[in-house]
């Protein structure tokens, strides 16, 4: 599926590569919508999403020798952004995080939510998502992403984020008893 | 029936920002900073050249065990003495020393230590080194127990009121971390004292700071000294020196080549520039874009005038700009007469500017009579015989028509040209 047709995408990766800025705007403009939604869900804000985009495109105009060609440019640019947000993550992780004791004891409770009717989430604008999704603690939010939106495994994010599979697990179980809770009170207000 | 996982992916995918034009500006500026900041440097395989570079930066302190401020002084006003008291380490490198004389160095006093490096090869495939332009080897003392007795007793015979304990285990380290090289600044800093103290700092004899850690960056490449003076505070005063020495390396010095290469068949040049010495990592710009790190620039230009950027860093870390200016002229011109003759006579009788014919080019060429009118148009190097429109009929001596051309070369440049051919006899 790709954005562009073979013969475009090839001159504007060759302009890439050599550091043609009309070609690189090109493509960050093509690129931002999609990418630009990617870096929100692994921010907390637009501006550390704004961080993460700009740090991405960096690292992609910086290493534009290494894209061989195999496999689709923007799959590639992709993987640069989201390595980027584990950078950022990884960043982040140095600082202290606070544990919610109440969302950590409610670990128990996913039962109780498995038997919801989930399509009542279907409901929810995204943007209220989005907005969950933010509020998520950074590790849980970066295995929510990897695991659910990239597609990941858990060995693979294990490795990715330096945590153990059984870590990556129980943070992506709480991502998702967090994501509903807090999507709950939203769908009971918009009276679904 | 979806589960909670996909409804959430299928609404986050379908998340889609308007183009933000001030992000691109952002970004733009970023790259046009050129060199690697912290935060702009790519991380794995592009960042490796700078890694590498970064790594190989060893910070190579030489270490002696101080003696008092007052003797280093002392030492400063006698230098003949050197050989047997002196506080300078002199020598820093990893090969022996072979101006051991001319530095006056004691082999017993100095300790010069082995400094692990840094495994480039590690660093390199760390993704996280976004510090890599930092080089931190932290260097601590091999303190040997007699010598601190001693500077103990020189300290105790100095005119400092202070109570010293007679049991001291907290010796202290100076840490150094930064880029040895001009201008660039060093973090030093004191680790290993218990308590509340202070440090006073001198470099070069000369720069009093007060700090538990201070920035201070050498001017000039060589060796200069670090004296770190520490007092303690609390039930025990203690007043503790160390000496150090700390190389700061050459910058790099260049040879830049820069050549002009005319093309047969395209109206650009082929500019390339090359630095000497190899052992340099070289990082060229031109103008604001063709970024390249490789140790030669090579790239085609068409008649201007180009900005060349060369930052030059060698294996020790220390980095030098230049900037060169080059003119690139035109590989070839095409120049059209203004006038010619179409009377059959043989001589100008017919008109098509010159160079039009060399192979590799493409070219449209029309020609327009004074009513602005189409008389002549050809993508082929055919000179004009004066029939308008391909008939008989011919021009008048005074006619004056206006030509254009747009001609493309063999490297895919466009040029076009254009003006007034008159008719004489």
């Amino acid at each position: 599926m790709g954005i562009w047709h073979p013969h475009e995408e090839m001159q504007l990766v060759e302009g890439c590569k050599n550091n043609s800025r009309m070609a690189q705007q090109e493509v960050f403009k093509k690129l931002y919508g999609k990418l630009f939604g990617m870096c929100m869900r692994y921010a907390e804000s637009d501006e550390e999403a704004k961080d993460i985009l700009q740090n991405g495109f960096i690292k992609v105009f910086g290493s534009m020798e290494n894209y061989k060609g195999d496999g689709s440019f923007e799959g590639w640019v992709k993987r640069i952004v989201i390595n980027t947000a584990i950078d950022n993550y990884r960043r982040k992780k140095t600082k202290p995080v606070v544990t919610d004791s109440e969302l950590t004891d409610r670990l128990g409770d996913e039962t109780e939510y498995e038997q919801d009717d989930v399509s009542i989430y279907e409901q929810v604008p995204v943007k209220l998502v989005l907005d969950a999704v933010q509020q998520l603690s950074p590790a849980y939010q970066t295995v929510f992403n990897l695991y659910v939106l990239e597609g990941y495994n858990h060995n693979e994010i294990a490795d990715m984020l330096e945590i153990s599979v059984g870590t990556s697990k129980s943070n992506l179980s709480k991502a998702r008893q967090n994501l509903r809770r807090m999507l709950k009170p939203v769908i009971e207000k918009l009276d679904i | 029936m979806k589960n909670f996982d996909d409804i959430l992916k299928t609404k986050l995918e379908s998340l889609d920002f308007a183009y933000d034009e001030q992000a691109w500006m952002a970004l733009e500026s970023e790259l046009d900073s050129g060199v690697p900041t912290q935060a702009a440097t790519p991380s794995g395989a592009t960042g490796s050249l700078w890694a590498g570079i970064a790594a190989a930066t060893v910070l190579t302190i030489a270490m002696a065990t101080a003696p008092t401020l007052t003797s280093h002084e002392e030492q400063s006003s006698a230098p003949e003495n050197g050989a047997t008291n002196t506080n300078q380490a002199a020598f820093v490198s990893d090969e022996e020393p072979d101006e051991k004389d001319k530095t006056a160095i004691s082999a017993q006093e100095v300790h010069v230590i082995k400094l692990v490096e840094v495994d480039a090869e590690d660093k390199n495939s760390d993704d996280e080194d976004a510090d890599q332009e930092i080089a931190e080897i932290e260097i601590r003392s091999d303190e040997i127990e007699k010598e601190f007795i001693d500077e103990i007793d020189n300290d105790f015979n100095s005119d400092d009121d202070l109570t010293l304990s007679q049991n001291i285990d907290n010796e202290f380290e100076i840490i150094a971390k930064g880029i040895q090289c001009p201008g660039s600044p060093v973090e030093f800093r004191v680790e290993g004292v218990e308590g509340k103290f202070v440090v006073d700092w001198l470099f070069n004899d000369v720069f009093p700071m007060r700090g538990e850690s201070v920035q201070y960056s050498f001017d000039e490449p060589g060796q200069h000294t670090v004296v770190a003076i520490v007092r303690t505070e609390g039930t025990e005063v203690l007043r503790m020196e160390r000496a150090q020495a700390i190389e700061i390396f050459e910058k790099p010095t260049v040879d830049l080549d820069i050549k002009l290469t005319p093309h047969d068949q395209c109206f650009s040049q082929t500019v390339t520039a090359t630095a000497d010495p190899s052992s340099n990592a070289y990082h060229w710009s031109v103008g604001k874009g063709h970024a390249q790190q490789r140790e030669s620039l090579e790239f085609s230009a068409m008649p201007g005038t180009y900005e060349i950027n060369t930052m030059a860093i060698n294996p020790e870390g220390c980095r030098q700009r230049y900037t060169s200016n080059v003119v690139v002229a035109p590989s070839f011109s095409i120049w059209a007469p203004n006038a010619f003759t179409p009377d059959g006579n043989g001589t100008n009788d017919t008109w098509l500017p010159k160079g039009l014919e060399r192979p590799g080019l493409t070219f449209t060429l029309e020609i327009y009579g004074t009513d602005g009118s189409l008389v002549y148009k050809t993508t082929e190097p055919e000179p004009w015989d004066g029939s308008i429109r391909g008939t008989t009929e011919r021009p008048r001596t005074g006619d004056v028509f206006t030509w254009k051309y747009t001609v493309k070369d063999a490297c895919n440049n466009v040029m076009s040209d254009g003006g007034t051919l008159s008719v004489i006899r």
